[in-house]
């Protein structure tokens, strides 16, 4: 039996055993063993890069990073050629809160009523998501789950991307509570004909409504005899324990916020935006305000904006030196999200460099996330959450894993999709 | 000045006196059958003869004479209108419901999909060609009133509701019976793209509208050679019946004016068209049609600019617009566009003298605006009797206190047919100024008035500057004023008198004495003569940039001419692969020469070095440059319309997607009926038209749909199909009509031609090609199927997200897919679809293109090509050719695009790095020799649209109602009027 042939074989035994659970890779074990990974280029997700640099890593946590090499017992890896990143994290996602955007049944993203800071985002989050071994298949191993719709949207949770439940997969629980701020336009149109904004008639109404409500809940007492629980849900953000995101439309509208927010005493107030938002970086910097940028693989808001304003916003915003960090919200999002590391790509076509590009779905969200002292980065004591792939991993032609690993705990990274892909490959006996 | 007002008042003859033949009055009236000469007036005979010490004479509503030195007849009544000018009555061509009773129309309502006349009409109800004005025409209501007052004298008035809403009727606007004001019954028919009132839904967009207005006409031809034997059909017959009549054609902007212009050319006429006062921004394809417009005066409303953060919100073309609207009569003269104006759109009519004048200050001569409020609207209506006031002339005119393009001029008086239908008093005269006032003795005063007519504020000082009091009010005709003297606190003068022509007061005064003087205030002319200095100049037309938007430009777009781009890396999806340090001779528009060290001659030369060189890329499946919808969603076939009617140069996707090296779309209809429309084909040749833009010569293409769109699944419907089983029997219902309808044509000379039959039958006959949006993999096999059973061949499928599941049939069948690298879940119908989807059909060999669907995605095509090498694992020039050889592959197109080869199209983009490559972008993009996009240019343009933005916004900011916080706050497009003083600071 030539080796061609017995590789063909062991392939097709593998797909066999795989195929069972490839509908759902069944979560990683816990790690048993260190794993060591040999002579690869490590992004660190600091900015920095090792060339031909080894990687331990034990009982889910880095142990040793850098040229040194490693003599214990471990599972070796040769990484020669191969690139070694951390984790990518998405912020600001829908991603395991819905399955097919067309079918309601599927949606759970959105309550009704304008103001449900209560509602969290943890207890629909569906481990099974056909969607989620699509996305931790292009290297996205965390991501922050986040209701949308209303003024205040709800309370997100960060998770990781691989586990049996909701429960094992809370990362940092109950984050955050994420709202819209009112934006002083609306646009109009759609992309196929885009129209001039107009000015949004229930601006004044429902900043009014807005402020009102924080104003109660910044002095909202526990011990009054009725539970408020749109005010009581509100209580850890003002006591610093809880971070409050902004979707603001642009510059205008992220002053306001700021202005307002820090008048009222919110600490921890993190800025979801785009557009003009640079414009805004004097007053984010002063109040030490991060952003999470929207995606960027989107159109210019304007016909005037120059045809890659988007691509080249994350450049201007990091030129003017506010913390920020890559999400990939709009539309059909929780199924393009698999994309995130190619914002990150175009992020570094337009102006920033491939390291400072990489801190933009790494590092930067996880410390706009609050996860940094685990997460983000791969340095000593940190969580062994990183993959290896073929190639660059920003780039779409070279982003190809072959391992991934969360928490030390290695994954599976085949999916339904991949699946289908060998099933008809055998029949047409390709 | 004012000395014909009291003998003029007369002519104010109510209109109780109308008598008619064969009405038997109540008392003893008679008609007035008096001579009357209005003389020493300024005659404005006609636009281009003004004559001074003219005389009118008319009698019986029409005029006998009129001229300088004509004998008074002796029984005339004589007016003295000493200082008026006279000018003949103004036409309005647009005067929607004008003297109309109300119309009543049916509500509005969803789901019609069939025809739903209960009368004899044609099938859908926006067509309404038998509706006449006259038979609704009463003459009465406030619009006549607004017309009357500022001097016109006819009009024609229509039914504003159709999308041909039937004939209009030139009117009289005076106030004598109907039957007598009526000039003539049937003038003009109406049209528009504007779908009425109607439980019809079809049609739904403006491709629909104007594939109705085609078949329509057709029907016409039909009904008047055949169908009025077979049938009685009274909207066509009335077509017929008034086919020599003018067909006037409302419009929304300089796009539609083409659109219809093509349309009535098809249908072998000449429409007239109502403008939207955008027609300058293409002033010399507007010539080009032949037709003559009927121009708004409401100009676009200055936007509040005071917040720079929200400014960002209104676009180039909407400041520019602002600016540049008042300039668009003078525009389209200079380009020798013939037009008239109309009332209609202008929000306040008391601002429509201020519009004229504006129009005049922005380069538009006074005898042109005349011209087109008189002479070329009569003509148009070949009614010599109206808009002159020679002899045979209606006696229809109106009176005004000066030249009406001076400021403070007003009508005084309008009559039509000899009766006097509008009067108006003298109104408090624009006193504003500085007069030096003598009161009876040596010593003279400064006095200062400021304020409005009527309400001044009023400063009196000696030659010291010692102040006194003083104040003045006016009674009609005369003035009154009080003056308390700087050095006599004790008494008062009080005096009256008048103004005269040079805007000096005089008249007769008490001294606090009682003693009476003769006093006078003379106008201080140097200030005044520097204004009015000021005022003549005609401002100086700004450019226009082409398209009229961010990044157009003013500047003719440069010839094809020669190119030779050196040492690239050149993909050339030939066999030849990929050659490194390659020189590619661009010339007249093809690709002359691919080699090494080529010879430069007299080529523009770009050094290429480092740089990688492909052809354009094709987007098999888009919906960019589009107006007005995409979809024909009225009728679950609309294989009649077409998306080339309706297309969009000015759309700045076109130019974002050369920046993503796209050079040729196909700008499909959309999903939302088994049989969509017809595709069209477009370079996107940035600041071109759209008929430049076609490709010529390119094979018809139509859009199929199956699955959750046509079958209405994700929102609600009740159209027929509601399930795949049914979208079959569409396919096969109207399949078969058009063998039905193949077979009449052949064997019945009088078979109505039927435009949607006609292009389902192309299909069939292998003449015109599909591409078929498909999901799963039932549907996919149900269409090709059934195209096997009907003989032909379903040229692509597009979307075929599960076109892996049925390859190996594709590939059997012929067709070719078009399919999204990575996109999937977003309905039920792609929950199966996997990213493999392009390289298993590849593998298989169906010929495969990734498209976008998308204008932002469109942009990024290159990298959705690039996935195929991450999922499936596709070779590098494999993938490439998924965006450019193979959508010209299964679009006809490769024997022109496709590949970088000589004697193809000269569509070549430079990109900065593997094109593949995340990093890569587009330096250049060619489309036929010409360079319509290029980075480093990009960048100046950025520079000079920012400069040009700020200069506008900055002339908003002296705008009154900027000024005032009255403006529209930014920013959608409020119109208003827009002042003629605005620009002054």
């Amino acid at each position: 039996m030539s080796d061609l042939k017995k590789i063909y074989i062991l392939n097709f035994l593998l797909f066999a055993v795989t195929s069972v659970s490839a509908q759902r890779p069944s979560p990683g074990a816990v790690q048993s063993k260190p794993v060591y990974i040999r002579n690869a280029t490590i992004h660190t997700g600091t900015g920095t890069v090792i060339q031909n640099g080894n990687i331990v890593f034990e009982n889910g946590r880095i142990l040793s990073l850098g040229k040194e090499t490693y003599s214990g017992d471990a599972e070796i890896i040769d990484g020669t050629g191969k690139h070694v990143y951390p984790g990518f994290i998405l912020p600001n996602t829908v991603l395991g809160l819905t399955e097919i955007d067309a079918v309601k049944a599927t949606r759970d993203f959105d309550e009704t009523g304008e103001l449900n800071p209560e509602a969290r985002a943890l207890v629909a989050y569906n481990t099974d998501s056909k969607i989620i071994p699509t996305v931790r298949f292009n290297g996205v191993l965390l991501c922050q789950s986040v209701l949308r719709g209303g003024m205040i949207s709800g309370t997100s949770s960060v998770m990781q991307l691989d586990a049996w439940n909701w429960e094992d997969a809370a990362v940092l629980p109950d984050d955050g509570v994420h709202m819209q701020w009112p934006a002083v336009m609306v646009r109009g149109g759609w992309w196929a004909e885009q129209e001039a904004a107009d000015r949004n008639k229930k601006l004044e109404e429902n900043l009014q409504k807005l402020k009102d409500f924080f104003r109660r809940a910044a002095v909202y007492d526990t011990l009054s005899p009725e539970k408020d629980f749109k005010l009581h849900a509100l209580r850890r953000i003002f006591k610093g324990e809880q971070r409050l995101y902004v979707q603001v439309q642009g510059a205008w509208e992220a002053r306001q916020a700021v202005l307002f927010f820090s008048s009222i005493g919110v600490k921890n107030l993190v800025l979801k935006a785009g557009g003009n938002i640079y414009e805004a970086a004097d007053i984010l910097k002063e109040h030490r305000v991060p952003v999470i940028l929207r995606r960027t693989h989107i159109l210019p808001d304007v016909p005037d904006d120059p045809v890659d304003a988007p691509y080249s916003l994350p450049y201007k915003l990091y030129k003017a030196g506010v913390l920020f960090c890559l999400d990939y919200s709009g539309d059909m999002e929780a199924m393009g999200c698999r994309n995130l590391p190619f914002l990150a790509g175009t992020a570094a076509a337009y102006g920033i460099s491939p390291e400072e590009a990489l801190k933009l779905i790494t590092l930067n969200t996880a410390k706009i996330l609050g996860i940094d002292a685990r997460y983000g980065s791969l340095e000593p004591g940190k969580s062994a959450t990183l993959f290896i792939s073929e190639g660059d991993a920003l780039d779409m032609k070279s982003n190809k894993l072959s391992h991934a690993f969360i928490d030390g705990r290695a994954l599976q990274l085949d999916d339904h999709q991949a699946e289908l892909n060998r099933m008809y490959l055998q029949k047409y006996g390709k | 000045m004012r000395s014909f007002i009291l003998s003029i008042s007369f002519l104010f003859v109510y209109t109780c006196l109308q008598a008619q033949s064969g009405w038997w009055p109540n008392g003893t009236e008679s008609d007035d059958h008096s001579v009357y000469a209005l003389r020493n007036i300024t005659l404005v005979q006609d636009h281009a003869t003004v004559i001074e010490n003219g005389i009118l004479i008319w009698q019986d509503g029409m005029v006998t004479a009129s001229g300088k030195d004509l004998p008074v007849p002796p029984a005339a009544v004589v007016i003295d209108g000493r200082g008026a000018w006279v000018y003949p009555a103004f036409m309005d061509l647009y005067a929607p419901g004008a003297g109309l009773e109300p119309l009543k129309m049916p509500e509005k309502q969803r789901g019609g999909y069939a025809a739903s006349q209960s009368t004899a009409r044609a099938s859908n109800d926006a067509i309404r060609a038998d509706v006449r004005a006259v038979s609704v025409f009463t003459g009465g209501g406030d619009a006549m009133e607004a017309y009357r007052k500022l001097g016109f004298g006819s009009l024609l008035s229509f039914v504003p509701e159709g999308i041909i809403s039937g004939t209009g009727a030139l009117v009289h606007t005076g106030k004598k019976l109907p039957q007598k004001s009526i000039i003539r019954e049937d003038a003009a028919m109406f049209c528009s793209f504007e779908k009425p009132a109607s439980a019809q839904v079809y049609p739904s967009s403006l491709a629909g509208a104007i594939a109705l207005l085609r078949q329509t006409y057709l029907d016409a031809a039909w009904y008047a050679k055949y169908g009025f034997k077979k049938e009685t059909n009274l909207s066509l017959k009335a077509l017929n019946d008034h086919a020599g009549l003018p067909s006037l054609i409302a419009t929304r902007d300089k796009w539609d004016v083409l659109r219809a212009d093509k349309t009535g050319d098809e249908a072998g006429f000449q429409y007239v068209f109502k403008g939207s006062g955008t027609e300058y921004q293409r002033a010399a394809e507007m010539k080009a049609t032949g037709g003559t417009f009927i121009l708004p005066l409401q100009f676009p409303a200055a936007f509040d600019v005071r917040n720079p953060e929200l400014t960002r919100e209104i676009w180039y073309s909407q400041l520019l617009h602002w600016e540049m609207a008042p300039y668009n009569p003078a525009l389209l003269h200079k380009a020798g566009v013939p037009f008239c104006f109309t009332l209609d759109g202008l929000k306040d009519k008391n601002q429509f003298y201020a519009a004229l004048r504006k129009v005049k200050k922005c380069g538009l001569p006074a005898a042109e605006i005349l011209k087109a409020l008189t002479h070329t609207p009569a003509q148009l209506m070949k009614e010599d009797r109206a808009g002159h006031l020679r002899k045979g002339a209606f006696a229809s005119f109106f009176i005004f206190s000066g030249d009406l393009f001076r400021e403070n001029s007003w009508n005084y008086a309008t009559i039509v047919q000899g009766e006097a239908v509008f009067m108006k008093a003298y109104p408090a005269p624009d006193l504003k100024g500085s007069y030096r006032i003598q009161l009876g003795t040596e010593k003279t005063y400064t006095l200062k008035i400021e304020g409005e007519p009527d309400k001044w504020n009023l400063t009196l000082s000696d030659e010291a500057g010692k102040k006194g009091k003083a104040q003045a009010q006016f009674k009609d005709p005369l003035l009154e004023l009080q003056l308390r003297l700087p050095e006599d606190s004790l008494g008062l003068f009080l005096l009256t008198g008048k103004v005269d022509a040079e805007g000096n007061l005089s008249g007769l005064g008490n001294d606090p004495d009682g003693t009476i003087n003769i006093w006078t205030a003379v106008k201080n002319k140097e200030a005044e003569k520097e204004k009015k200095d000021e005022k003549e100049k005609t401002d100086s037309i700004p450019p226009v940039p082409y398209p009229f938007t961010a990044f157009g430009s003013p500047e003719p777009l440069p010839a094809a001419g020669r190119t030779l781009i050196r040492n690239a890396t050149v993909w050339t999806n030939t066999e030849r692969g990929i050659l490194t340090n390659t020189d590619v001779l661009l010339e007249d528009g093809k690709i002359r020469e691919l080699g090494t060290n080529l010879p430069a001659g007299n080529a523009r030369v770009i050094d290429a070095t480092g740089k990688h060189l492909t052809c354009g890329i094709i987007d098999e499946h888009s919906h960019i440059a589009l107006s007005r919808g995409v979809n024909e969603a009225g009728a679950n076939i609309s294989a009649e319309v077409r998306m080339s009617d309706v297309i969009n140069p000015d759309d700045i996707n076109i130019y974002r997607h050369l920046a993503g090296g796209v050079t040729t779309v196909q700008q499909l209809h959309g999903s939302a009926n088994p049989i969509g429309g017809q595709s069209s084909f477009i370079k996107l040749k940035w600041g071109r038209t759209a008929e430049e833009m076609k490709l010529a010569g390119a094979d018809g293409f139509i859009k199929f749909a199956l699955g959750e769109n046509v079958k209405q699944s994700n929102w609600g419907g009740g159209r027929y199909p509601q399930s795949r089983p049914g979208v079959e029997q569409a396919f096969e219902y109207w399949f078969t009509r058009a063998l039905e309808y193949e077979k009449s044509l052949k064997s019945d000379p009088a078979t109505r031609r039927d435009l949607r039959l006609e292009t389902v039958l192309e299909i069939l006959r292998g003449k015109r090609f599909i591409t078929c949006h498909s999901y799963v993999q039932s549907e996919i096999n149900m269409l090709m199927q059934l195209a096997r059973r009907y003989g032909f061949r379903v040229n692509t499928f597009t979307h075929i997200l599960e076109g892996y599941k049925v390859a190996d049939k594709m590939k059997e069948h012929g067709a070719a897919a078009s399919t999204f690298a990575d996109w999937w879940a977003y309905k039920m119908e792609v929950n199966e679809a996997i990213p493999y989807n392009a390289s298993i059909l590849t593998k298989v060999g169906v010929l495969t293109a990734i498209n976008s669907d998308d204008a932002e995605m469109a942009r990024r095509l290159n990298q959705e090509a690039a996935k195929l090498i991450k999922y499936g694992g596709l070779s590098e020039e494999e993938a490439w050719k998924t965006v450019t050889l193979n959508p010209a592959r299964m679009l006809h197109l490769d024997k022109r695009l496709g590949s970088v080869e000589r004697g193809k199209d000269a569509d070549v983009v430079l990109w900065s790095a593997n094109p593949l490559s995340i990093y890569a972008r587009v330096e250049q993009t060619y489309i036929e020799g010409v360079c319509y996009f290029d980075r480093s240019v990009h960048e100046k343009q950025q520079e000079i649209l920012a400069a040009d933005r700020n200069r506008i916004i900055q002339k908003m900011l002296n705008d009154t109602d900027v000024r005032s916080g009255k403006a529209a706050k930014p920013v959608k497009q409020k119109e208003h009027h827009y002042h003629c003083d605005d620009l002054e600071p």
